[in-house]
């Protein structure tokens, strides 16, 4: 609007502008023109007069506050001067006096424009001030008046319509003041509720800080006691030491120590002697260096038992100095002693006579012992390859992790290997042993052995036939030795009844004889054939209550009167393993002959005993008979051979002879002992069972 | 007493056969006895063969004594044939032997004999042993009558 009328107006409306300050006349400067007013500044009294003569102005706008002349002098100057009495004159005032306007008042402004001014405001009441000067001249009513302010008389000489116009521009920047106070309060209000929103946000912080603080502590003690346990139960000692190397602490102690005994004592009393140089020497270190220290030491542990430790030493630094020594110590005694044993469980395979390598999954030698480089005919190379003929199997071996044995034959010898898989290390130990000798002597036992095996068959077969010629021959023995005898005898009967009244007595006698000899031969060929029996028949082995079988073969062979009369014992008899029947016979031919010897004796006994000795049962059969002369005992066990008349005892001589047949079949023994008249012992032994 | 056989003696010894016939007459067994030297002939008096022929189909003898050592045909094989006919089998055979081998005995007996009789050499004892055989044999023991059957 105010374009509009200025466009409408042909005369250029120009401004003086009295501002020391080039910023604010520059900013109202650049206000003004926008409004398209032309605008002079001066920046003092002087130059505003001097421009105020040259420039046809139309309105001036001035700071109250100038050096050389303040606005109201100015004004004063304006307003006396004919020429430009009618150049109306705002003021820029901050009112925050009275005085100001009193003074205002007296100069004959034409305005008051608060500072800082409202633009629009401004611009409102240069426009009216503008339209005033050009349009409605009313008369101006000059209007004295004087006031008593601060005890002080003071004459104001205005204009009505000033002072009217001072007024509601007072009244104007009251409001507008107002407005500003009201806007500042409503800015403030909302500062006020930033400021709450942002307390009580920060308060929220704060809780929260308080909440995590609290964690963060809980957490520490938490902490101090997991450490706390950690120190006390770590199986290391950890201690500090001051810079003279006593206890200050130690985490536990050993068995035998207390805490009285460590704390505020040297370390050295500690250690063993030929160890107190190397530890003095690298605490020193410590302490002088700053750089942690490791090394081993013998330490006397708990009731004076020697141990070795590996130590730590680590410098505890205040001000940038070394002043404590924290020592951190393990017990590494038995870790030494497992050290040591390994060391010298090493030597077994270097020392091993026999070759040993160790072999990895690629079939790499990665070890050889002495010997697998004297005896193994294999070209050997540490890292280089085993030979191709194993290669397989030892790779094999290791990826299936069974230990394996396996021959091998090189260059003439054979090797026996066992192939050892350590699958965790992926690799093989192998134990060779150079088996050749043991082959060829297997092998020799094998052909011998075979030789041995074609005897024994050649051999039995041999035996075979023997026997069944045997068998033959006693067959027909039995058949045609006995026929003519069936023949004399039956003939000799024949002329007995035939002939009975031509014979004498002696023809009769003779032929009695006739008979009674083919009797005493049928005999013999019936005991040779009992005898060739026990050589022939096989033995069917069992155990044998020997005990028991004595005593019912005397009670089967003993006649009623004899067992009457006789004193018959038994000790308990070692069990024998043999065959039975033939063993029965054993019994029944000593028996008998024990009877037979003793009948004639007033008191006849029989004692029968036996012991085992040196795998080995022992019987013997004892009698207070007859006896014998012991000079002849080589004859007593031959076919047919008697020691007695067969008119004192009847006997063929061939019991005995069975007797020692039987037990030399079964691997023993028969002896005996005797003298004449004294009564005779027979003795046999039987084999234990295997 | 008829005339049919009632013994047969398979004895190839001749002093055997003339004793065992002396025993048997003093028994009063004697008079239907046929003796023959071995099996072979044993089996072709059976069978009415060779020498006798005349005989009819079949002779069938009431018992039969058996020595086991004979030439061709011995003693354990003849009977072994005649225990393997279903008809012949009937017959009682008596061995009457001097083998007192236990193999011969089982063996015997496995192949059917009826009685198995070691022979004495005492005379006296043999005669009670011929006596018995024939009072068991030919009197106390019953059997069926085999002619009945061949028919």
């Amino acid at each position: 609007m105010k374009k509009d009328s200025a466009g409408s107006t042909t005369k250029i409306t120009e401004i003086l502008i009295a501002e020391e300050s080039l910023t604010q006349a520059t900013q109202l400067k650049y206000l003004l023109e926008s409004q398209n007013y032309k605008v002079t500044v001066a920046c003092n009294r002087k130059e505003a007069i001097r421009k105020l003569s040259k420039h046809k102005i139309s309105l001036v706008i001035s700071d109250i506050l100038m050096p050389e002349m303040n606005g109201y002098e100015l004004c004063k100057k304006i307003k006396s001067n004919k020429d430009t009495e009618d150049i109306p004159v705002i003021l820029l005032t901050r009112l925050s006096d009275p005085e100001e306007i009193i003074e205002g008042l007296s100069c004959g402004a034409d305005s008051f424009i608060t500072k800082p001014y409202n633009e629009k405001h401004l611009l409102s009441n240069i426009e009216k001030i503008l339209s005033s000067e050009n349009g409605n001249d009313y008369q101006k009513v000059p209007f004295g008046v004087q006031i008593l302010f601060n005890g002080e008389k003071r004459m104001i000489q205005a204009e009505q319509q000033n002072v009217i116009k001072l007024m509601l521009d007072i009244y104007e920047g009251a409001v507008h003041q107002n407005e500003r106070f009201e806007q500042t309060q409503e800015e403030l209000r909302l500062l006020n509720e930033k400021l709450e929103s942002l307390v009580e946000d920060r308060t929220s912080d704060l809780r929260e800080e308080i909440i995590l603080s609290n964690q963060i502590t809980e957490k520490l003690t938490e902490s101090e006691g997991k450490w706390r346990t950690l120190v006390t139960n770590i199986p290391d000692y950890i201690a500090l030491h001051d810079s003279e190397a006593k206890f200050l602490f130690l985490n536990h102690y050993a068995n035998g120590f207390s805490e009285k005994d460590i704390i505020g004592k040297s370390l050295f009393n500690f250690i063993s002697s030929e160890s107190k140089d190397i530890y003095r020497q690298n605490f020193k270190k410590c302490l002088n260096t700053g750089q942690i220290q490791k090394f081993e030491y013998i330490a006397f542990g708990g009731n004076k038992e020697v141990r070795t430790h590996e130590s730590s030493l680590i410098p505890i630094k205040q001000l940038g100095k070394v002043s404590n020594v924290m020592a951190i110590a393990r017990d590494i005694t038995e870790h030494k002693q497992t050290e040591e044993t390994i060391r010298i469980l090493a030597r077994f395979p270097s020392e091993n006579p026999d070759p040993v390598l160790r072999v990895d999954r690629n079939g790499s030698l990665l070890y050889a012992n002495e010997a697998s480089f004297k005896f193994l005919t294999w070209k050997l190379q540490i890292g280089g390859k085993i030979p191709s003929s194993i290669r397989n199997t030892v790779i094999n071996t290791i990826k299936e992790g069974i230990a394996k044995e396996i021959d091998t034959e090189h260059d003439q010898r054979i090797y026996s290997l066992k192939i050892v898989p350590v699958s965790e290390e992926s690799y093989a130990n192998i134990y060779c042993r150079d088996i050749t000798a043991i082959k060829q002597a297997l092998q020799e036992i094998r052909n011998l052995n075979t030789q041995l095996e074609q005897r024994v068959i050649e051999r039995t077969s041999q035996l075979e036939a023997a026997n069944k010629e045997l068998e033959a021959f006693t067959y027909s023995v039995s058949h045609d030795l006995r026929a003519p005898l069936r023949a004399v005898d039956g003939f000799s009967k024949f002329i007995l009844e035939d002939y009975e009244n031509i014979l004498d007595s002696e023809g009769k006698r003779l032929l009695y004889l006739i008979r009674s000899n083919t009797q005493k031969m049928d005999q013999l060929i019936t005991d040779l054939l009992a005898f060739s029996r026990v050589n022939r028949n096989e033995l069917n082995f069992s155990g044998i209550d020997m005990t028991q079988m004595a005593i019912s073969v005397f009670d089967e062979t003993a006649q009623d009167d004899i067992k009457n009369n006789i004193s018959f014992t038994v000790d308990q008899l070692p069990e024998a393993y043999a065959d039975p029947a033939f063993l029965k016979q054993v019994w029944i031919n000593l028996i008998s002959n024990a009877i037979k010897f003793s009948s004639k004796e007033k008191n006849p006994e029989i004692k029968i005993g036996g012991k085992i000795e040196n795998h080995t049962n022992t019987y013997f059969i004892k009698d207070n008979g007859a006896g014998f002369n012991q000079e002849y005992v080589h004859k007593l066990f031959g076919v047919f051979q008697r020691l007695h008349k067969s008119d004192d005892f009847e006997g063929k001589g061939i019991g005995l002879a069975i007797v020692k047949r039987i037990i030399s079949r079964h691997g023993g023994k028969v002896w005996a002992e005797g003298k004449e008249g004294k009564g005779a012992t027979f003795w046999f032994s039987l084999p234990v069972k295997k | 007493m008829n005339n049919e056989v009632e013994i047969l003696l398979v004895e190839d010894n001749p002093n055997d056969a003339e004793l065992a016939m002396r025993a048997l007459k003093s028994n009063n067994l004697a008079n239907n006895v046929i003796r023959v030297c071995d099996g072979e002939e044993a089996i072709d008096y059976i069978f009415a063969r060779g020498p006798f022929k005349a005989g009819g189909v079949m002779n069938i003898p009431k018992l039969i004594l058996l020595d086991l050592k004979l030439p061709k045909i011995d003693g354990l094989e003849l009977l072994k044939l005649i225990k393997a006919d279903p008809v012949m089998k009937l017959i009682p055979i008596v061995v009457l032997t001097s083998s007192n081998e236990e193999s011969d005995m089982i063996e015997s007996y496995r192949l059917g004999v009826n009685s198995y009789i070691v022979k004495p050499v005492d005379f006296d004892k043999f005669i009670e042993s011929v006596r018995n055989i024939g009072f068991y044999w030919l009197l106390l023991n019953k059997q069926p009558n085999i002619k009945n059957l061949i028919k």
